[in-house]
C-alpha cells in the first residue's frame, strides 16, 4: 500500500468518523435546537422553497423540512443500531452453535438458505404486511429478520475455520469442555468479523427501512424519517424537489460513512475477510 | 464430484421445501382478507363471508396448505384472486418488463463497472484508481430509489429528454422505442450494483495482473492492452462473473422499488400491489418463483466453485 | 330514416355554427387510471376505477342524465301502478349483448336476481321485493311490499349496482365476480382485454344499439367513435402527469392538486376541475363503541375542528374546495343548511367543556387511516394537531387500504374512535351510506330509524326533502360523521379530445368516452 494510497484512506476515514460523529450529536440534541418544532403543521406555509428562514424548504404541511431532516436522524440511527443489535443477538448465538456443531449447522443453515432465498424488501415487505400496524419496533422486527440470516452465515463461516485452528484443537486435546472453547477460544475471535458485519448491517438496514418507509409500510409517516418524507415527497417531486434531496442526501452520508468505516475496520481487524463479507 | 452434486442438490431441494412452506405460513399471517379488499370498503360482513366460502378461504389452514403443496408438485400456482388468470400466466405477463430491466441493468452494472474496475486496476494508486474507488463507495451508499427520483427529475422534469414512467410491451407492439421508457430505471438500479463490480473488478484484476504468467507476457513484448484484455482479464472474469450472479439477488430487490418509483408494470409492482390487495396466490406465487430461482442460481455458482476449486467439495 | 337525415342535418348546421369540429370515427383513446379495479362486475364492486372502464361495457335498466335523473336506458318504458307497488318494465327490442344474443326478459331477472342477493347496494330495494318475473321476451314485472321512492335512482346506479348481465353468466356467478372473459354487456364497447398491472382494452361493439333521444349525462344517445379505449392502470401520480404532458395518455384521473401549477397555462392540456358534483372527505365516528360511544365526546370533536386548514392540508389550493358543513353541495337539490351551525365551529374551548361534561380522562382517541389515501392522511394529520390542542389524547394509526379497511368495517371489535375517507355524490339521500346501521359507525337510534323509513316510503319531493333536513339536524346533533368540505379533484385531458364538454364535468369524476372523439 503506497503512501498516498494510506492517506487517502486516512482521510475518507477521517472523513467517515466525522461525519458520523456529527450525525450522533444531531441525532442526540438536535431536538433541542432545531429552528422549528418538526412536527408543526403551518398549512399557509407549504410547500415554500430553501430560504433564510427555512434552510431546507417547507413540505405540504409547512412544516420545516430542514428541522425534520435532522430529528430524522435520531429515528434513523435508533432503527440502525437497533437492527443490528436484533441480527446480533439472533446471529451470533445461531452462527456460533450452527459452526460447532454439524448437524445442528446442517439444519441452521438450510433455513438461513431458504430466507435468503427471498429479496430482502420483499421478505421485509410480507413481514410488515402481517404485523399490521406500522410502528418502530415491528420494522425492527422486519427488518431484523432479513440481516439476522445474513449475519448468521457470517459467523458461521468464521466458526468453521476457527475451529480447525490448530490452537482450538490443542484445547479439544487437552480435554477442554465445548462451553469452554466455544467461549474462550471461537466467541473471542468472531469479534472482528461480527463488529464488520455489523457495520454492513446497519449501513444496509438503514438503507432498507428508508425503502419500506418509501414504499408506505416502515414507521408511521408523521414520525419524521428520511424514507418517510421521501415518500410524503414525491408527488411533490416537480413542484417542490427539495422535499426529497435533503433527506435523499443525509441518508447517502451516513450509509456512505458506515461503508467507510467498515471497509477501514475490516483491513485493520482482518484482511482475510474481503472475500467472506 | 458426484457426491457433491448429489449432496448440494439435496439441500437445494429441501431449500426450495422450505421456502414453499414459509410462504405459506407468511400468507396465513397477513391480516385482512382479499375478499373484504374486492368488493370495497362498502360490502357487509355476510357478502365478504359467502365470497371467501367460494374461494375457499373459510377452510381449516391444514386443508388448505395440503392443497397448495400439492398443487406447488404439478406445477400449478394457483389462481390469481383479482385477475382470475394462473399466477404463473399473470407473472408470463410481467415478466417481460422486468426482464429486460433487469438486462439492462446489468448492461449498466457490467459496462460501467468492469471498465471501472479494470482501469482502476491497471493504474493502481493513482488520481483515476482513488477517484474511481471514492465514486464507487458514494454509488453503493445511494439508495436506488432515490437516485431513480433525483434522474427523474432532471431528465424528465427539467430536461424533457427521457420518458419518466410507464412502459408499453415492446413484444406485443415491435417498437423497440420503448425501451427507452427503460433508461432512467436501469441506470438508477444498475448504478449501485455497478459500485460493487467495480470493486470486485479492480481487486481481482490486481491479483492477476501480479501473477507470473502476467509478468512474462509482459516481458514477451506483448502490448499492454493486449496483456490485460487477453490475459488478465479473462483469468479475473471468474471472481467478477460471481459477483455479477450475485446481483441477482439485488437487483430483483431494487426491482420492486424501483419500478413502483417509475411506474413499471414489473413483477416487483405486482408483488407490491399484490400484498395491499392480499391476493395471496399471486404473492406466494411470485415469491416461489423468485426464490426458487434464487435457489437455483446459487446451486449453480455452488457447482461452478466447486468444478473450479477442487477443494471446496470436501467441505 | 329521413326523419333521422333531418335531424343529422340540423345537427350538422348547429355544429357548424358553433364552429365545433365535426366527430371523427376511428383512432385509440388512452385513459391513465389511478388504480387498477379487482374487477368490473359492478354488483359486486363500489370502486369508481372499476367504474370507469365498466360502463362503457354494461347498462342497466336506467342511466343518470346530466341533472342525476334517472332515465331509461335498457328500457322502452315502464309504468308503477298507482299503489306504488307493482312495476313494470318495458324492454327495448332489438338490443343485443356482445355474445349476439339478443336482451330478453329472462337476462333482466336473472341478473337482478343476482344482484338481489349479492350486490353491494341492493339491500334497501331488495327487502321489499316480494316478486319478480318475466311476463313476456320483453316485459318484466316487479311486485313490492311497499312503495319504494328512490327505485329508479336504485336502478341506475352503478355502484355496486344493477348492470344487465347475460342469463347464463348472472346464474354460474353467483356470490363471485364475473370473470373477465364472461364480461359481455349491451354497452357501446365490449371487453377485449385485461393485462394485469397495465390496461384494460375495450373495442368497439358493432351491434350495439343505441337511443334515439339526444344524449345527456349517461343517458341518451351513446355513438362509439373511438376503435379502442384503452384504460391504463399509473398509481402514481407523476406519472399520470408526466404522461399526459408527453401525450402518452389522452385523459387523466385525479391528479393530485398540489400539481395543478405544472399544467397551467400548457396549450395541450385542458384541466378538468370537477366541482360538480364534489367529492365530500369525511370521518365516521364509531357510536356503538370506545370513547365516541359517548355522543358528548363526538360533539366536541366536531366543536374542536377548524374546518379550513383540513381542507388545505387535504386538498391543497382553495380553488380546489369550498366549506360545507351538508351533506350535499350547493346545487344539487339535496343541499340544506339545516344543522350546519355546529358545522367549523373551531373553538378548542368548547370542546374543552364538552369533555369535562362527558368526563373525560385522557382515554386515547384512536384515529385509524389509510396511509395510501393520500388527502385522507393529510387531513387526519391536521385533525389529530387540532385534536390534541383541544385536550385530547390523540392515537393516530396509519395502516395501508386493506388493514384500515378490515379494521374499519370490524363490527365484532372496532378498535377506533375517528376513520377517514371520502364519498362520491350520490342522487339520493336514501343511497348516504352512513344511514344504514350496517355501515362502519353503525349509527342506530330510534330518531333515525324512522326518519330514514319515512324517506325511503314517501314519493312526494317536497316531503322528502323536508325528511332529509330533519336528517341533518339530527347528524349534527348525534354526530355519526364529520364532514370536513366539499373536495373537487383534478382530471387532464388533452386539448385533441374533444366531444368532452360541460356534460361531462356534471357527471363528476367518472368520465365517459362514448360521444367523444380524437382530432
Amino acid at each position: 500500500m503506497s503512501f498516498a494510497r494510506l492517506i487517502l484512506r486516512r482521510k475518507a476515514l477521517l472523513f467517515a468518523v466525522g461525519v458520523l460523529f456529527s450525525l450522533v450529536v444531531i441525532s442526540i440534541f438536535s431536538p433541542y435546537f432545531v429552528p422549528y418544532d418538526p412536527d408543526a403543521l403551518k398549512v399557509l406555509d407549504r410547500l415554500k422553497p430553501p430560504s433564510a428562514a427555512h434552510f431546507f424548504g417547507t413540505d405540504h404541511f409547512g412544516r420545516d423540512i430542514f428541522s425534520r431532516v435532522l430529528v430524522g436522524t435520531r429515528v434513523t440511527f435508533i432503527l440502525g443500531l437497533s437492527i443490528s443489535a436484533f441480527a446480533l443477538v439472533f446471529g451470533v448465538p445461531l452462527g456460533v452453535l450452527g459452526g460447532y456443531y454439524d448437524r445442528l449447522g446442517m439444519v441452521i443453515m438450510r433455513v438461513v438458505d431458504a430466507i435468503m432465498a427471498f429479496p430482502a424488501i420483499i421478505l421485509a415487505l410480507a413481514l410488515m404486511a402481517i404485523m399490521g400496524k406500522p410502528g418502530m419496533v415491528n420494522v425492527i422486527i422486519a427488518v431484523g429478520m432479513v440481516w439476522a440470516p445474513r449475519m448468521v452465515r457470517v459467523v458461521y463461516s468464521s466458526t468453521l475455520s476457527l475451529r480447525e485452528n490448530t490452537y482450538v484443537e490443542a484445547a479439544r486435546a487437552l480435554g477442554a469442555s465445548s462451553g469452554r472453547i466455544l467461549i474462550r477460544h471461537i466467541a473471542v475471535n468472531l469479534l472482528s468479523p461480527v463488529i464488520v458485519q455489523s457495520t454492513f448491517t446497519f449501513a444496509f438496514s438503514i438503507m432498507e427501512v428508508a425503502a419500506l418507509n418509501f414504499l408506505g409500510v416502515g414507521i408511521p409517516p408523521y414520525v419524521p424519517s428520511w424514507g418517510g418524507m421521501m415518500n410524503e415527497g414525491r408527488t411533490y417531486i416537480i413542484r417542490a424537489p427539495w422535499i426529497i434531496i435533503f433527506p435523499g442526501v443525509f441518508l447517502a452520508l451516513s450509509v456512505l460513512s458506515f461503508n467507510l468505516l467498515g471497509d477501514a475496520l475490516r483491513d485493520r481487524l482482518d484482511p482475510r475477510l474481503r472475500n467472506i463479507v | 464430484m458426484l457426491s457433491y452434486i448429489l449432496r448440494r442438490a439435496a439441500g437445494m431441494v429441501v431449500s426450495v421445501l422450505l421456502v414453499v412452506t414459509i410462504t405459506f405460513i407468511l400468507m396465513q399471517l397477513i391480516p385482512g382478507d382479499p375478499a373484504s379488499v374486492l368488493l370495497g370498503p362498502n360490502a357487509t360482513p355476510e357478502q365478504i363471508e359467502a365470497l371467501k366460502r367460494t374461494w375457499g378461504l373459510d377452510r381449516p389452514i391444514l386443508v388448505q396448505f395440503y392443497k397448495y403443496f400439492a398443487n406447488f408438485f404439478r406445477g400449478n400456482l394457483g389462481e390469481s384472486i383479482f385477475f382470475r388468470q394462473p399466477v404463473l400466466e399473470i407473472i408470463g405477463q410481467r415478466a417481460e418488463t422486468s426482464v429486460f430491466l433487469g438486462i439492462m441493468a446489468l448492461i449498466v452494472v457490467v459496462g460501467l463497472g468492469i471498465p471501472a474496475g479494470v482501469i482502476a486496476a491497471v493504474r493502481p494508486n493513482s488520481w483515476v484508481d482513488n477517484s474511481l474507488l471514492l465514486l464507487a463507495l458514494a454509488g453503493a451508499s445511494i439508495p436506488s430509489f432515490w437516485l431513480g427520483l433525483m434522474l427523474m427529475v432532471l431528465f424528465a422534469g427539467k430536461l424533457h429528454l427521457l420518458p419518466s414512467s410507464g412502459y408499453t410491451s415492446v413484444i406485443a407492439t415491435g417498437n423497440i422505442a420503448n425501451l427507452k421508457n427503460l433508461i432512467l430505471p436501469a441506470f438508477a438500479l444498475g448504478f449501485v450494483n455497478a459500485a460493487l463490480v467495480a470493486r470486485t473488478a479492480r481487486s481481482s484484476m490486481l491479483d492477476v495482473l501480479r501473477a507470473d504468467y502476467i509478468t512474462t507476457a509482459r516481458a514477451k513484448g506483448l502490448r499492454d492492452s493486449v496483456v490485460i484484455l487477453k490475459h488478465a482479464l479473462r483469468n479475473a472474469a471468474i471472481p467478477i462473473t460471481t459477483v455479477v450472479s450475485f446481483t441477482f439477488a439485488s437487483l430483483v430487490s431494487g426491482a420492486v422499488v424501483t419500478e413502483n418509483v417509475f411506474a413499471l408494470p414489473g413483477v416487483g409492482s405486482l408483488i407490491v400491489q399484490s400484498v395491499l390487495k392480499r391476493d395471496y396466490p399471486t404473492i406466494q406465487g411470485i415469491m416461489l418463483v423468485v426464490a426458487v430461482l434464487y435457489v437455483i442460481i446459487n446451486f449453480i455458482t455452488d457447482l461452478t466453485y466447486a468444478f473450479l476449486d477442487p477443494r471446496i467439495r470436501y467441505r | 330514416m329521413w326523419r333521422r337525415s333531418v335531424v343529422f342535418g340540423v345537427l350538422l348546421v348547429g355544429v357548424a355554427l358553433l364552429g365545433v369540429a365535426e366527430p371523427k370515427y376511428g383512432g385509440t383513446l388512452k385513459v391513465a387510471l389511478a388504480s387498477e379495479p379487482g374487477t368490473l362486475d359492478m354488483q359486486l364492486t363500489t370502486g369508481v376505477a372499476a367504474s370507469i372502464p365498466a360502463r362503457h361495457i354494461f347498462e342497466g335498466l336506467f342511466a343518470f342524465d346530466e341533472n342525476y335523473t334517472p332515465k331509461p336506458m335498457l328500457l322502452e318504458d315502464w309504468e308503477l301502478s298507482a299503489d306504488g307497488k307493482t312495476v313494470t318494465f318495458y324492454l327495448r327490442k332489438g338490443v343485443l349483448f356482445h355474445n349476439g344474443k339478443e336482451l330478453k326478459a329472462e337476462d333482466v331477472v336473472a341478473s337482478l336476481e343476482r344482484w338481489g342477493k349479492y350486490g353491494l347496494t341492493s339491500k334497501a330495494l331488495w327487502s321489499h321485493v316480494v316478486e319478480l318475473k318475466a311476463v313476456d321476451d320483453y316485459t318484466v314485472v316487479m311486485v313490492l311490499d311497499q312503495p319504494f321512492a328512490p327505485l329508479e335512482t336504485y336502478l341506475a346506479n352503478i355502484y355496486g349496482g344493477p348492470r344487465i348481465y347475460p342469463k347464463e353468466v348472472a346464474e354460474a356467478a353467483g356470490s363471485e365476480p364475473i370473470s373477465p372473459e364472461n364480461y359481455i354487456g349491451t354497452g357501446p364497447y365490449k371487453f377485449a382485454e385485461w393485462k394485469a398491472g397495465d390496461y384494460i382494452k375495450l373495442v368497439r361493439f358493432e351491434g350495439y344499439s343505441a337511443r334515439e333521444d339526444a344524449a345527456s349525462g349517461y343517458a341518451g344517445k351513446r355513438v362509439a367513435y373511438f376503435d379502442e379505449l384503452l384504460f391504463y392502470f399509473v398509481p402514481e401520480d407523476n406519472a399520470r402527469l408526466v404522461g399526459i404532458q408527453a401525450g402518452t395518455y389522452d385523459y387523466a384521473v385525479n391528479i393530485p392538486n398540489d400539481l395543478y401549477p405544472n399544467v397551467e397555462g400548457d396549450p395541450n392540456i385542458v384541466p378538468i376541475i370537477v366541482d360538480h358534483p364534489p367529492i365530500y372527505p369525511m370521518a365516521l365516528c364509531n357510536t356503538i363503541s370506545g370513547l365516541t360511544a359517548d355522543v358528548k365526546i363526538r360533539q366536541a370533536i366536531l366543536a374542536a375542528l377548524d374546518m379550513e386548514p383540513i381542507m388545505l392540508a387535504g386538498y391543497g389550493d382553495p380553488t380546489f374546495w369550498k366549506l360545507n358543513g351538508s351533506y350535499f353541495a350547493p346545487g344539487i337539490r339535496w343541499y340544506t343548511t339545516a344543522g350546519t351551525e355546529a358545522y367549523n365551529q373551531a373553538n378548542p374551548e368548547r370542546a374543552k367543556e364538552l369533555l369535562k361534561e362527558a368526563g373525560y380522562n385522557g382515554e386515547p382517541l384512536r384515529i385509524i387511516v389509510a396511509g395510501d389515501m393520500t388527502a385522507q392522511y393529510n387531513q387526519a394529520l391536521v385533525v389529530a394537531d387540532q385534536l390534541k390542542k383541544a385536550g385530547f389524547n390523540v392515537d393516530l394509526q396509519v395502516y395501508d387500504k386493506a388493514t384500515f379497511f378490515a379494521r374499519r368495517n370490524d363490527r365484532k371489535n372496532p378498535q377506533w374512535e375517528l376513520a377517514f375517507s371520502y364519498y362520491y355524490t350520490i342522487p339520493d339521500p336514501s343511497l348516504v351510506l352512513m344511514l344504514s346501521p350496517t355501515y362502519a359507525g353503525w349509527w342506530d337510534t330510534p330518531q333515525k330509524r324512522i326518519l330514514v323509513e319515512v324517506l325511503n316510503q314517501i314519493t312526494d319531493f317536497k316531503v322528502r326533502y323536508k325528511v332529509w333536513e330533519a336528517i341533518m339536524e339530527l347528524w349534527y346533533i348525534e354526530v355519526p360523521a364529520i364532514k370536513f368540505g366539499d373536495a373537487f379533484q383534478l382530471h387532464l385531458k388533452r386539448a385533441s379530445l374533444k366531444g368532452y364538454g360541460t356534460e361531462y364535468i356534471n357527471m363528476g369524476a367518472a368520465p365517459y368516452f362514448w360521444n367523444s372523439w380524437k382530432e
